[in-house]
């Protein structure tokens, strides 16, 4: 049982990434081996539509791109679980998360008959972070859970909202937001959230 | 007259996304606008690092944002324009991944030049698509205007051969 995390967040050591050792250690607790890993340390593009996935041939069904993220398929490809993990960034998941879903997704997708086949060795969870309220990005999560549902079975989403952003607000220019609160949700409703996550890993894994 | 900067986040510069933007642009300059456009896919932009440093009160770097690449082009065009379009096939329910990188870091004019910068633009969304997400996309747009507060002119989404005229349209009412 081999479980990949994707870390679709810039900032190591930060909301997002936490959350994702939180599965990890999920996963783990039910035996899975796990691996994180930082796509903002990846050299990749999103999708260039050169559609050698859909061309018949050898490179029909996968990704032919070579570069940093061929290797990162190819591991989901072999894996059991994937759990991704991305703030939102302006109404969408980070730039680097929205790449890796373009090229992850269409490789899969069979346009010969619209349906794919399903891997239903591969279950698949989302954790989101972000500044937003709760329940502000809803339709989000359906979406892309409506994405992965031809390709893994999924075994959840984790919403962490109104995330602490820095340690000390005075020295920012970030006055909209209310530092103490999100000192205090930090104590509070962040813990809860990475239980949400632990559970999503032992799910994902199990 | 208008100063807009075009963020075309298409792969391909001769694809039918690129008719709709020349459909747009001529629309714009035949009424007196000046258009930039910046070919986003083709260029060397790298993700927001969310280091917050265009945000620090302790500013001790000039630039606008700290990472040295190709944003650097396109910040100063979009601080002086009046008008921002963002350009995009569809790419599952969504703009691309490419766009996005650049999206993204506009963080770092709200960061350098407050949000009221940014919100005091225009904005217009170009995208070509064929099948679903529609919802989705114009969902996306009305949460980015959310946040940053800028205007809408127009969105021009779809394929049929009226969306290039609706794009010139949509050019021609910009002034």
């Amino acid at each position: 049982m081999k479980v990949i995390l994707l870390n679709g967040s810039p900032r190591k050591g930060w909301n997002t990434d936490i959350l994702l050792h939180k599965a990890a250690e999920g996963a783990e607790s039910v035996g899975a081996e796990t691996e994180i890993i930082n796509l903002y340390e990846l050299n990749f593009k999103g999708c260039r539509s050169c559609m050698a996935c859909n061309m018949d041939g050898k490179s029909w069904g996968h990704c032919a791109w070579n570069d940093d993220l061929k290797e990162v398929l190819d591991k989901i490809d072999r894996a059991d679980g994937l759990i991704l993990g991305s703030p939102i960034y302006f109404g969408d998941v980070a730039a680097e998360m929205r790449a890796f879903l373009e090229r992850f997704l269409f490789q899969y997708t069979n346009f010969d008959n619209g349906h794919s086949e399903r891997r239903n060795h591969l279950k698949a969870g989302f954790i989101y972070t972000m500044n937003a309220p709760s329940g502000y990005m809803n339709d989000l999560y359906k979406k892309y859970e409506q994405f992965l549902q031809p390709h893994a079975e999924y075994a959840g989403t984790v919403e962490c909202s109104e995330t602490l952003q820095v340690e000390d607000y005075s020295k920012y220019h970030l006055g909209f937001f209310d530092g103490v609160q999100r000192h205090q949700r930090r104590e509070t409703v962040f813990p809860e959230d990475c239980k949400k996550a632990f559970e999503l890993g032992e799910k994902v894994a199990g | 007259m208008k100063k807009i900067v075009i963020l075309n986040g298409s792969n391909s510069p001769k694809a039918n996304t690129a008719a709709m933007v020349q459909a747009f642009t001529e629309g714009a300059e035949a009424a007196g606008n000046e258009v930039n456009e910046f070919m986003v896919a083709h260029m060397n932009i790298h993700g927001c690092l969310g280091c917050m440093k265009c945000a620090a009160k302790a500013k001790d770097d000039p630039h606008i944002c700290v990472q040295p690449d190709d944003m650097e082009k396109i910040y100063p065009a979009v601080m002086d324009a009046d008008v921002i379009v963002f350009v995009s096939p569809m790419y599952w329910w969504g703009i691309s991944g490419q766009l996005k990188l650049a999206v993204d870091r506009l963080q770092a004019i709200v960061g350098h030049a407050g949000l009221e910068h940014l919100g005091r633009k225009s904005t217009v969304l170009l995208m070509t698509f064929k099948g679903g997400g529609m919802q989705a996309v114009l969902s996306w747009y009305a949460i980015f205007r959310q946040i940053i507060g800028c205007r809408d002119l127009g969105a021009v989404i779809g394929f049929e051969k009226q969306k290039i005229a609706q794009a010139k349209q949509l050019g021609a009412s910009i002034n």
